[in-house]
């Protein structure tokens, strides 16, 4: 858009060029003006500033020295900080004499040189700046500095430093420096000043607006109108609108311009009146003209004048808007040319027989083809118009519109023919009573009632592409699918029916070209005409009933009205059909409901009968229950599963799938694999589950069960006892997704509820059959511990004698063989007596802290090497180490104890798993010696043959296998119970034929970091001596051969067969015993413990070795206050017992320390 | 003179002249009060890498919090770094409606009671003479060390010290023990303070924020805007930079390790960990503010509750770089 300047008239007129020149004048003074201005402000904010400033930097430089003067500086640090808070403040600065940055509104600049750069001071600054410093130390006089561009103003003033050392007087030479900026200042008050300005400018703006309004309103424009009027009055056009007739300009005034004007006004008045008369004369005869002309336009019907060969030569609007066409257009048109076909020859004829003046006058009925393709039913009434001489000049036409009476017939008939069908339908509709067979014959009716070429129903299919269905055609149109298949895809009038609840009509296929396939497959049908109307229910459409004609415009509006209450009965009908087969589906749900309670009812009826006897029976239980549960519930698994000691593990007790009846154990389930499933069966009484894979609480077992499973829905209820979770039952469902019933959910809690009785009673049983073997197998051990004593001396003697002979030269050979054989079978004599003491606990051992992961790590290679290839060994380690105080030496023979029998029950070859875990044993997994303290477990797993239910009570009893003669001892499993024993612990042992078995052991865990073994050391010859050895043995046999081995090494013996014995002997030769080596177990009522207390009190530094064949009755107390004095086991060799003799008169350690089973 | 320049010559007079007039006045730099604490130099830094123009925000240097805390109430300041309590005290005030712009830091050990070697425990400060600057972090670690100790203020002397004279002080011996941060605490730690108690065992409790007027905030968001970015580049800058870590520590007063050491106490936070604090609609820092109000009121350290939902209320046009 242009800028609309004044135009040039405007800008020569005095109302514009003086306020122009008044305008441009002020704007030069003004620019002249501003910059003095600006300047003596600034010389004037500058000496104020200074002035102001200088008093503030008085103050800074008072409190400054104040604070120094008290050695305060940190505090005068405070205010040269928060100087930087006033914005003129650029920097502050506090110098010593050797420009050292004493305070500083920067922290960082203080204690190094003064820096005028980082001040902010430009380069050609500086020099100036130092001059000023170096005055103002000279003088003491505070000076100030401004920069070259005056922005910038630096105060020097001098600072009195404190008196140092050895001076009499202050010291000056001290600064402080504080920079201002001004720009910013500067800035606001030229910005004020130009704000004055600036409203200077308005006001001289609005003055010379003023000015031109006035000289406007007063000279120019009255003269405008006046020399207006005159150009006007000039042309000979009115001079005002409004006043006929008159030539008075509309110019008001008494002064010098209004008389002007009224000069003029009587001028023009005389020639103004006489123009007038003559305009309205012409403006008469052009109105009659008007008139005749109006009177053919303003017909309410068609008229046209027709040239006698049939051209239009005059047209009415009537006439264009029958046709459509413009006057125009039919103006250059023929007659035929809108005229329909079939009504062409009958024109012509009626033309012939006007122009043969057989008639005079003509009417016809015909059809217009209306410009938009419509046609038009017309009544035309013709004459012949003849001129003078009686010859035709041309037709002249009245057309009347009749298209809407010949509509209203043909709507008629429809109405008839739609009723006719409505009745027939209805008929249909009362005697249905299957929805399809309904549908068939309502099509049917409407292609036989209602004479439509095809009629179908179709129903909605709401899937991920919404489609049309087709159910019901006629029966006579059965390869109707094929041909209607368009239907299914939507954008015909069957969809566009469905998707808006409305009928939907389309008149002519063939003037449309919409439809895609649609309507090419109607058109090559012969189709002409369509309507689809929806069959509603519920407020939806459901489906839609489709009518299809072989005309065009079948369907009318009345026609319509009337199919559509045919479709709504239709609809009505189906949903009628359906509630009936619906109720007949909930009769059929609820007795489904009552047999599924009373199947339950009587589940929970035989169930809550179970009882448990030991744990095979449990186990029968248990399966008897996911049975009855899963044909119950009809689910497809059923799972009963326990969490373990730890409760970080879930072991599957019985899964049953069903109706496969399959029993399945052994599963486990970590809950680190699935946190969010076991927080939800934590939190939940029962977990029901509609669609496992998606449900967040499951979806961690997708992978795991439910898509390997192809379970659906799940159901899980927690077992509980006490508050505490130990378990859960779980009901799997496969197929269709699953709403859970709340009486299923019922059922299954009833369940987990009486599961979790029986698994009490099972643990209570479990534990007391635990008390009466621990109580039988303890009557065994002292009954084979007592054998094993006696044995052992009989042994030492059997073995001592046999090393004797072996090693006397003068043995011949053959002799020397058979004393060999004798020393191996007492040599297997003793490892079986070991064993038994062993079992019994009877048998010495060495304790130590040890790490129970370090023990099983030992024998590794061990156990690779007895197992064999054919049995896969894992190894699982506690992630802590699991300290314990036992014997290493025994713990491993525990381990391989373990492993060599699970080597033996898989002969064939398997796997065996070996693990470490520490254990908060507690509840039915406590020991009922130690409830709740931490353990350290080590369990055996293998998967072998198993052990038979009535083999178990008995599986530790010594001398008791199942192997074959010759293949066993029957004292392993017996020697590992009765080491765990002695260390404290117990063993439990779970076992299924044909699966497996698994020990678990545990030891009582301690607090104190394990240490290394030592490695052994080497044998060394049997050392020598000559000290008095005082023997004290009540076996004479072992007596003997003991004295006989010291003598025969050099030392004195002294000997005796009892304590009381050995008194006697020490008070004769008390001070020449240099040893005392006594057996513990001894008769007449003093044991060898006792007898060394005896003998200490008279000699407190008398050295003690302690032999034993086991340590039925050493006390706790004994073998603490004997724990640093030696120790030698029956049976020993010669050569041990030489070496411990001169180890302990040499001062050195004990080679064992005695424990007994309390330990 | 043409028609059309004729016809101009009024109209440009009358524009030139109201656009001179009208123009805002130059502003003020926008003051930031700050105190020696590590994180507080990295707009320092930001500054000296020309990412805050000097002329448009000043940072102002207090020697401790108190300072700042008086300077925000006055409107000498329009933003500070405070730390959780100061925040609260000041809201309290009911001067000062602040708003938290950024967490800027977590104090991780970076707080601490040092005390001479002569005492071992918490326990020990009973009757002794503790320098603390009253009405500051400090106030609030002494009170939960002493809680520890199953003692209360009453038990101690208590010496009102700012934290510019802590280091003198314990030197002197005029005081037993001190409650400072760094990196004065690192000072008396080579002077041979040993250290009782600190904010290693009150995760999360000593957090410091940049905190801004609202009314400031809501006249000038471009420059709560320019200031947050700087921050964000001025962490990038000292993390990945030998030469950023070394300028600081100059300015602290340490070696670069010294300097490691310090941020390892005071653990930096950047704009995206801030955002985790502030994050609407229920900002996590909410919780914690809470906390601590109880726990000062309790403590007799705030005199009455403050709604704490407005701090990080931001106008709702201004959700920025600050709040991502």
């Amino acid at each position: 858009m242009a800028f609309p300047f004044p135009s040039r008239r405007v800008m020569q007129s005095l109302r514009f060029r003086l306020p122009l020149f008044l305008t441009l004048y002020c704007g030069v003074v003004g620019l002249v003006l501003f910059p003095v201005a600006n300047e003596v402000q600034e010389a004037a904010f500058e000496r104020d500033f200074e002035r102001t400033e200088l008093v503030r930097a008085t103050e800074i430089q008072s409190r400054t020295e104040r604070a120094a003067e008290r050695n305060e500086l940190p505090i005068a640090q405070r205010e040269f900080g928060e100087l930087a808070v006033f914005e003129e403040i650029r920097a502050a600065v506090f110098v010593a004499p050797d420009n050292r940055v004493v305070l500083s509104s920067r922290r960082d600049w203080i204690d190094r040189p003064l820096d005028l750069a980082a001040l902010g001071l430009a380069e050609a600054e500086r020099p100036r700046l130092e001059e000023v410093m170096q005055r103002v130390r000279a003088s003491g006089r505070t000076e100030s500095l401004f920069s070259l561009d005056r922005d910038r103003l630096t105060f020097v003033l001098p600072a009195t430093v404190p008196v140092g050392p050895g001076e009499l007087s202050a010291t000056r030479g001290a600064l402080i420096l504080l920079v201002h900026d001004l720009s910013l200042s500067k800035a606001v008050n030229r910005q004020r000043l130009l704000r004055q300005f600036g409203v200077g400018a308005v006001a001289v703006f609005l003055a010379v607006v003023g000015l031109g309004i006035s000289l406007h309103a007063l000279v120019t424009r009255r003269i405008e109108r006046l020399h207006h009027a005159m150009g006007r009055f000039a042309a000979g056009a009115p001079l005002a609108p409004d006043d006929a007739g008159s030539y008075d300009a509309p110019v008001r005034g008494h002064d010098e311009i209004g008389e002007l004007h009224r000069r003029f006004n009587d001028i023009a008045a005389t020639v103004g009146r006489e123009i007038t008369v003559r305009r309205h004369a012409e403006d008469a005869l052009r109105e009659s003209e008007e008139r005749f002309r109006s009177a053919m336009h303003h017909s309410p019907i068609g008229m046209a004048l027709v040239s006698l060969g049939g051209e239009y030569i005059e047209v009415n609007p009537a006439l264009c808007a029958i046709v459509g066409y413009s006057a125009e257009e039919l103006r250059t048109t023929h007659l035929e040319a809108v005229t329909h076909p079939d009504d062409r020859a009958g024109d012509r004829t009626a033309i012939e027989r006007m122009l043969k003046r057989e008639v005079e006058t003509i009417r016809r009925v015909k059809r217009y083809r209306h410009k938009d393709g419509r046609l038009r039913w017309v009544q035309v009434n013709s004459s012949l118009v003849l001129d003078d001489q009686g010859e035709p000049r041309y037709f002249v036409s009245q057309i009347q519109d009749i298209t809407e009476r010949k509509r209203a017939d043909e709507d008629l008939q429809h109405a008839n023919r739609a009723l006719q069908t409505i009745s027939s339908c209805n008929q249909v509709l009362v005697h249905a009573t299957d929805e399809s067979v309904l549908l068939r014959e309502i099509c049917q009716v409407m292609v036989r009632d209602g004479r439509y070429r095809m009629a179908w129903v179709g129903f909605a299919d709401a899937g991920a592409e919404p489609r049309v269905q087709a159910v019901a055609l006629p029966a006579d149109q059965a390869d109707a699918p094929a041909r209607t298949a368009w239907a299914h895809h939507g954008g015909d009038q069957m969809a566009a029916a469905i998707r808006s609840g409305e009928g939907a009509v389309c008149h002519d296929f063939r003037a449309v070209t919409t439809g895609g396939v649609w309507r090419d497959e109607a058109v090559r049908l012969g189709y002409r005409s369509c309507i689809a109307l929806p069959l509603l229910g519920d407020g939806r459409a459901f489906g839609a009933l489709a009518l299809c004609s072989s005309e065009a415009e079948a369907f009318d509006v009345a026609e319509a009205a009337l199919l559509k209450e045919l479709a709504d009965d239709i609809a009505f009908g189906i949903v009628a059909l359906r509630t009936r087969a619906n109720q007949r589906q909930a009769e059929e749900a609820l007795r489904t409901a009552n047999e599924r309670y009373a199947r339950q009812e009587a589940a929970l009826t035989n169930l809550t009968r179970s009882y448990v006897g030991g744990p095979e029976e449990f186990i029968d239980i248990v399966r008897s229950i996911t049975e009855v549960v899963a044909e119950t519930l009809s689910v497809a698994f059923v799972g009963v599963w326990r969490h373990d000691e730890s409760g970080s593990t879930t072991r599957c007790q019985d899964l049953f799938q069903w109706p496969e009846a399959v029993h399945e154990d052994g599963l486990s389930l970590e809950e680190d694999a699935c946190p969010a499933y076991f927080r939800a069966l934590a939190n939940a009484e029962v977990l029901a589950v509609t669609d496992a894979l998606s449900d967040a609480r499951t979806a961690e077992l997708a992978a795991w069960v439910v898509m390997p499973k192809r379970v659906t829905s799940m159901m899980c209820v927690p077992i509980r006892s006490g508050g505490t979770t130990i378990g859960f039952l779980s009901c799997k469902h496969i197929g269709q997704l699953r709403r859970w019933m709340p009486d299923e959910q019922a059922f299954a809690l009833t369940v987990a509820n009486l599961l979790s009785t029986l698994i009490a009673q099972a643990d209570r049983q479990r534990l007391e059959e635990q008390l009466r073997q621990a109580q039988k197998l303890e009557a065994i051990g002292r009954l084979a511990g007592g054998i094993a004593h006696d044995f052992n001396n009989i042994l030492t003697v059997i073995l001592g004698r046999s090393e004797e002979v072996g090693a006397d030269p003068r043995v011949p050979g053959e002799l020397r063989d058979a004393v060999s054989d004798l020393t191996q079978n007492a040599q297997r004599a003793t490892a079986l007596t070991r064993q038994l003491l062993a079992f019994s606990r009877r048998q010495a051992i060495e304790v130590r802290d040890v790490d129970l992961n370090g023990v099983v790590a030992n024998v590794t290679r061990l156990l690779h090497r007895v197992l064999g290839e054919d049995i896969v060994v894992t190894f699982t380690y506690a992630e802590q180490a699991l300290a314990v105080r036992a014997d290493p030496g025994m713990l491993e023979q525990v381990v391989l104890n373990l492993a060599v029998n699970a080597r033996d029950a898989m002969p064939t070859g398997g796997r065996l798993t070996i693990d470490t875990a520490l254990v908060e044993a507690s509840g039915p997994h406590a020991s009922p010696a130690a409830p709740n303290r931490t353990w350290a477990c080590l369990r055996v797993i293998d998967n072998g043959v198993g052990i038979a239910p009535e083999h178990l009570p008995h599986i530790f009893e010594p001398f008791f296998t199942t192997k074959d003669v010759g293949k066993g001892t029957g004292l392993g499993l017996a020697t590992t119970y009765g080491i765990v024993q002695q260390h404290g612990g117990w063993i439990e042992v779970d076992s299924h034929v044909g699966r497996g078995t698994e020990f678990r052991v545990y030891f009582p865990r301690v607090a104190v970091q394990p240490r290394t073994q030592a490695p052994a050391s080497e044998p060394a010859p049997a050392p020598r001596g000559q000290e008095t050895i005082l023997v004290v043995e009540d076996e004479a046999g072992v007596r003997a051969l003991v004295i006989r081995l010291l003598q025969g090494l050099g030392y004195r013996l002294l000997q005796a067969q009892s304590g009381p014995h050995a008194i006697e002997v020490w008070k004769e030769h008390g001070d020449e015993v240099d040893l005392l080596i006594t057996d513990i177990v001894m008769p007449d009522g003093m044991n060898g413990v006792q007898l060394a207390e005896r003998l200490r009190r008279e000699r407190p530094s008398l050295k003690v070795i302690f032999t034993s064949g086991y340590l039925a009755d050493l006390s706790h107390e004994d073998v603490s206050r004997h724990h640093s004095d030696a120790y030698i086991a029956k049976p020993f060799s010669l050569a041990d017992l030489a070496r411990l003799v001169r180890r302990t008169l040499d001062g050195g350690e004990p080679v064992g320390t005695p424990v007994s089973r309390d330990a | 003179m043409s028609n059309g320049v004729a016809a101009l010559v009024p109209a440009v007079l009358l524009a030139v002249s109201l656009v001179m007039g009208c123009r805002a006045e130059p502003e003020p730099p926008m003051r930031i009060g700050t105190t020696f604490w590590p994180s507080n130099e990295l707009l320092f830094l930001a500054q000296e890498n020309g990412w805050l123009n000097p002329s448009e925000f000043r940072l102002v240097e207090f020697v401790d919090d108190g300072e700042v805390m008086r300077a925000i109430r006055n409107n000498a300041v329009a933003a500070a770094w405070l730390s959780m309590d100061e925040v609260l005290a000041v809201a309290q005030s009911g001067v000062v409606d602040p708003v938290i712009l950024f967490v800027s830091d977590e104090s991780h050990g970076g707080d601490a009671v040092v005390a001479h070697p002569d005492l071992t425990t918490p326990a020990d400060l009973k009757d002794r003479r503790v320098a603390v600057q009253i009405d500051s972090v400090s106030a609030y670690l002494l009170d939960r060390a002493l809680r520890q100790a199953g003692l209360s203020v009453a038990d101690v002397r208590l010496v009102n010290l700012p934290p510019y004279r802590h280091l003198a002080a314990f030197r002197r011996r005029e005081v037993d023990a001190v409650v400072t941060s760094e990196p004065v605490r690192s000072q008396i730690i080579e002077a041979g303070g040993v250290e009782l108690f600190s904010t290693v065992s009150t995760p999360f409790d000593i957090l410091r924020a940049l905190v801004m007027r609202r009314d400031y905030l809501e006249s000038h968001p471009q420059q709560a805007d320019t200031l947050c970015a700087a921050w964000q580049r001025a962490i990038v800058e000292m993390r990945s930079s030998e030469k950023a870590r070394s300028w600081i520590a100059g300015r602290v007063g340490t070696s670069v390790e010294g300097l490691d050491r310090m941020l390892e106490r005071v653990r930096v936070l950047s704009l995206a960990e801030s955002r985790e604090w502030l994050g609407v609609p229920k900002p996590k820092l909410l919780a914690t503010l809470a906390r601590l109000q109880t726990e000062l009121l309790n403590a007799g350290l705030l005199p009455t509750a403050t709604p704490l939902e407005p701090m990080f209320r931001w106008p709702s046009a201004l959700e920025s770089v600050c709040r991502g």
